[in-house]
């Protein structure tokens, strides 16, 4: 645990830093537009429902949604004078969002505390001569001022838990942590990101509660606390300041040796965290990304084709890539590890149902990477059911047959894990499973690859399609190798004795990483390998 | 001087008035008080004087110029206003109340101070005292001479008091009461006062109007209106006093 907090102790930091420039940055934008917002709902009553109403129903958006939204809607936008092109990616999208986010709570505390402001005062303020400008300077705004404070706190809570998910479309901070934490289902790393959001919460409400107590005028305006409200003020903003500077500050490379390629990278969590990902990658080509962002998978094919980013991390099945334009780079250096998928089944369901490698065993050898390409384009892109997409497929081969009554006796539980990929081959199996009668139990979507794993190991599941590259690495913690033979006995002979189950023979496909990038500036550049990425820009 | 012509206001378009047709001048360095009962229209015309309510006809003269053609905010600058709900500023100290008006024509801090500090003493407040103290910290009497140190702050020709005493007990209303005689007789000023205590009424007005369901009943002084009233209504109100008079 300690080596663990060692190791990554510099980048915690850097989400740390950040994640409150995030906050701090969209928080102060949500009060310089809620503030003013707040005032003229007040002033306007019929304003005033029009601007709650919209506030109040975008923060009812779901995050991700907006996130990608957003991104969809940056990447629209023309060049705007002054700032020129927005990017779809990275920080300036977080920033809005997080701003509409911490919006609602403030406009609403402006207008309930201008609300609360004494009729006698605001009569005396109109009766001595205050222009409205005054009145609202002099007397609403300092009146009201409790009721705003506890609004911004609520919004920079709400900011802190928000900004946590800002890690899916690159902009950083400590949900970059529970983001590959949640890929590997690696606890420790959900914990180094979700620990410190807590505390961080925590720890930014109270401040804040020391700066309310210590603004607010009243009767008990000792000297001391005159001091500690001017300290206050004095120690906030280059706070503020500081926070911001760190969230648009580029991030520090370790590797600095390696010669750095003038592209924008954008992957998931899981190859940035894994062994056999980004790290071994870098290494094997000689070669480092220096612009670097951690992005959901489902938001990197649109940034990809909306050149916000230029090489993404793909799977060499995905259905996207050719609905996207989206060249696969050639592993010439053989670093990427062979990811042959095949059944993998807990002997105590053999013995149950020795017939079940037969059934199982009609699907190897006949789904080649284009046919599973098109599967997964089936699901992912069509929107069809997987179980038809599955069935469908099986039936084109004529592989099902008419499905006899399911015989009495403990079910095979067949599992997936959280993909469509996985999802479909969960589909086959069990299909294949129960038109030989064998009853079947589908528990799908279970999560990453540790959950899964674990799961096959306590017995709460019986089989699953896992990927030869993936049991080696990162279930086995074994050095990879581009033999795909090797890859497939050395995983075939540990399992019996690590999860008292076995391998099958693989299904055919190899759905390899692979770094994908735009075709026509492939084209353009000259890329075909993945060392090309360091030829110099033109 | 003040003056108002032929002053209505209705709030339902012309079917019902809260004051109606009431015309009268009140001469500089004299103390006019509008006696009568809550919802006589009293207070309606006070606050139409300094335009916090717009009339629905007459008109009104400060200085023989017709209110509704000076700048609003200048208007309410030139006039002092004692509230009946008094108006503190809660998040101000005393001193900062007491010079919030001299604050708005952007004097500095120091002359702002000091005039506190002189008015606080004039309403019988010592400064050292009751300066940096914050209005929740003084009883009602207190604020509410800390409210007249406010009007005073700029030193207008004219004051409005809004029934400035009505939540008080008696022993603080009148040694208020002789406060603002103190004040009338040093500083000359010309005030309306407001209120629905007869004695009050006695005891400050250099004449007296009585008001009731928003017309202007009779206008005179004191003893004119105990010696010859002009409706069975002023008859009633003064018969008190008129009997004590006689005792």
């Amino acid at each position: 645990m300690i080596s663990f907090l060692v190791e990554h102790r510099a980048e915690l930091w850097l989400r740390l830093g950040e994640h409150v420039g995030l906050t701090a940055l969209s928080v102060g934008l949500a009060v310089a537009l809620g503030v003013p917002l707040g005032v003229l709902a007040r002033r306007r009553p019929r304003l005033e429902g029009l601007v709650l109403g919209a506030a109040g129903i975008l923060q009812t958006v779901p995050s991700l949604a907006m996130l990608a939204f957003l991104m969809v809607l940056l990447a629209a936008l023309p060049a705007l004078p002054l700032v020129g092109r927005v990017r779809s990616i990275g920080v300036p999208p977080a920033l809005i969002a997080l701003t509409l986010y911490a919006m609602l709570p403030i406009i609403r505390n402006v207008v309930a505390g201008l609300r609360g402001v004494p009729e006698a005062s605001l009569e005396a303020a109109d009766g001595l001569g205050m222009t409205p400008r005054q009145r609202l300077r002099l007397v609403e705004l300092p009146l009201a001022l409790p009721v705003i404070l506890a609004g911004v706190r609520t919004a920079a809570v709400i900011g802190v838990g928000v900004a946590t998910l800002s890690a899916f479309i690159g902009a950083g901070g400590l949900g970059e942590f529970i983001n590959r934490g949640l890929y590997l289902s690696q606890n420790r790393l959900i914990l180094l990101g979700a620990v410190p959001a807590a505390w961080l919460a925590l720890l930014l409400d109270q401040a804040l509660a020391w700066g309310e107590a210590a603004l607010m005028a009243g009767p008990a305006a000792s000297p001391a606390r005159r001091r500690a409200r001017n300290a206050f003020a004095l120690a906030l903003l280059p706070a503020l300041a500081g926070g911001a500077a760190l969230a648009l500050a580029p991030a520090e490379s370790a590797q600095a040796a390696l010669a750095p390629v003038a592209v924008r990278a954008a992957f998931t969590g899981e190859f940035i965290e894994r062994p056999d990902g980004l790290a071994g990658l870098q290494a094997a080509y000689g070669l480092r990304f220096p612009d670097v962002r951690d992005m959901d998978e489902s938001l990197m094919y649109r940034a990809l084709a909306q050149n916000a980013v230029d090489v993404i991390s793909v799977y060499s099945t995905d259905g996207r890539l050719d609905a996207f334009g989206v060249r696969l780079l050639a592993d010439d250096k053989g670093y990427f590890p062979p990811y042959e998928a095949a059944a993998v089944i807990r002997e105590d369901a053999l013995r149950r149902w020795p017939g079940a490698p037969a059934a199982l065993g009609r699907l190897s050898g006949r789904l080649d990477d284009a046919t599973m390409r098109r599967l997964n384009y089936e699901v992912d892109e069509k929107k069809r059911a997987p179980e038809k997409v599955a069935r469908e497929f099986l039936e084109s081969l004529g592989l099902l047959g008419r499905a006899p009554r399911a015989r009495d006796g403990r079910p095979v539980v067949v599992a997936s894990k959280a993909f469509t990929e996985g999802v479909l081959l969960g589909h086959m199996m069990a299909l294949l499973l129960e038109s030989d009668g064998i009853p079947v139990k589908r528990r799908f979507n279970l999560g990453g690859t540790m959950i899964v794993s674990n799961a096959l190991k306590a017995g709460e599941i019986d089989a699953y399609a896992e990927y030869t590259g993936t049991a080696l690495t990162a279930i086995l913690g074994l050095p990879s190798t581009p033999d795909r033979a090797r890859a497939f006995s050395t995983v075939a002979e540990a399992y019996p004795e690590r999860f008292a189950s076995r391998w099958l023979a693989p299904f055919g496909f190899n759905n390899s990483y692979a770094l994908g990038v735009r075709a026509a500036e492939a084209e353009r550049r000259g890329w075909r390998t993945i060392g090309d990425l360091k030829r110099p820009a033109k | 001087m003040i003056e108002l012509r032929g002053l209505s206001k209705s709030y339902d378009g012309g079917s019902a008035f809260a004051v109606k047709d009431v015309s009268l001048t009140v001469k500089d360095g004299k103390t006019l008080v509008l006696l009568g009962s809550s919802g006589s229209g009293k207070t309606t015309v006070l606050k139409m004087i300094n335009r916090l309510i717009e009339p629905t006809s007459g008109a009104i003269a400060v200085d023989g110029r017709d209110v509704r053609s000076q700048e609003i905010v200048a208007l309410r600058r030139s006039i002092g206003y004692v509230f009946q709900r008094v108006g503190l500023f809660p998040h101000m100290t005393v001193e900062e109340n007491v010079a919030v008006g001299l604050r708005l024509l952007n004097r500095p801090e120091g002359e702002r101070l000091e005039r506190a500090r002189e008015l606080l003493a004039l309403v019988e407040l010592p400064p050292d005292l009751y300066a940096r103290r914050y209005p929740e910290e003084l009883s009602g009497g207190q604020a509410q001479r800390v409210g007249v140190a406010r009007a005073l702050a700029t030193d207008p020709q004219y004051l409005l008091m809004d029934e400035p005493f009505g939540a008080l007990d008696e022993v603080t209303r009148s040694s208020l009461r002789s406060a603002i005689k103190g004040l009338r007789a040093r500083l000359g000023k010309t005030i309306i006062f407001v209120t629905h205590d007869i004695f009050e009424a006695l005891d400050l007005g250099d004449e007296i109007g009585v008001m009731h369901e928003g017309t202007l009943l009779q206008l005179g002084s004191g003893a004119e209106l105990i010696r010859s009233p002009a409706t069975a209504f002023v008859e009633q109100l003064f018969r008190k006093p008129a009997e004590l008079l006689r005792a």
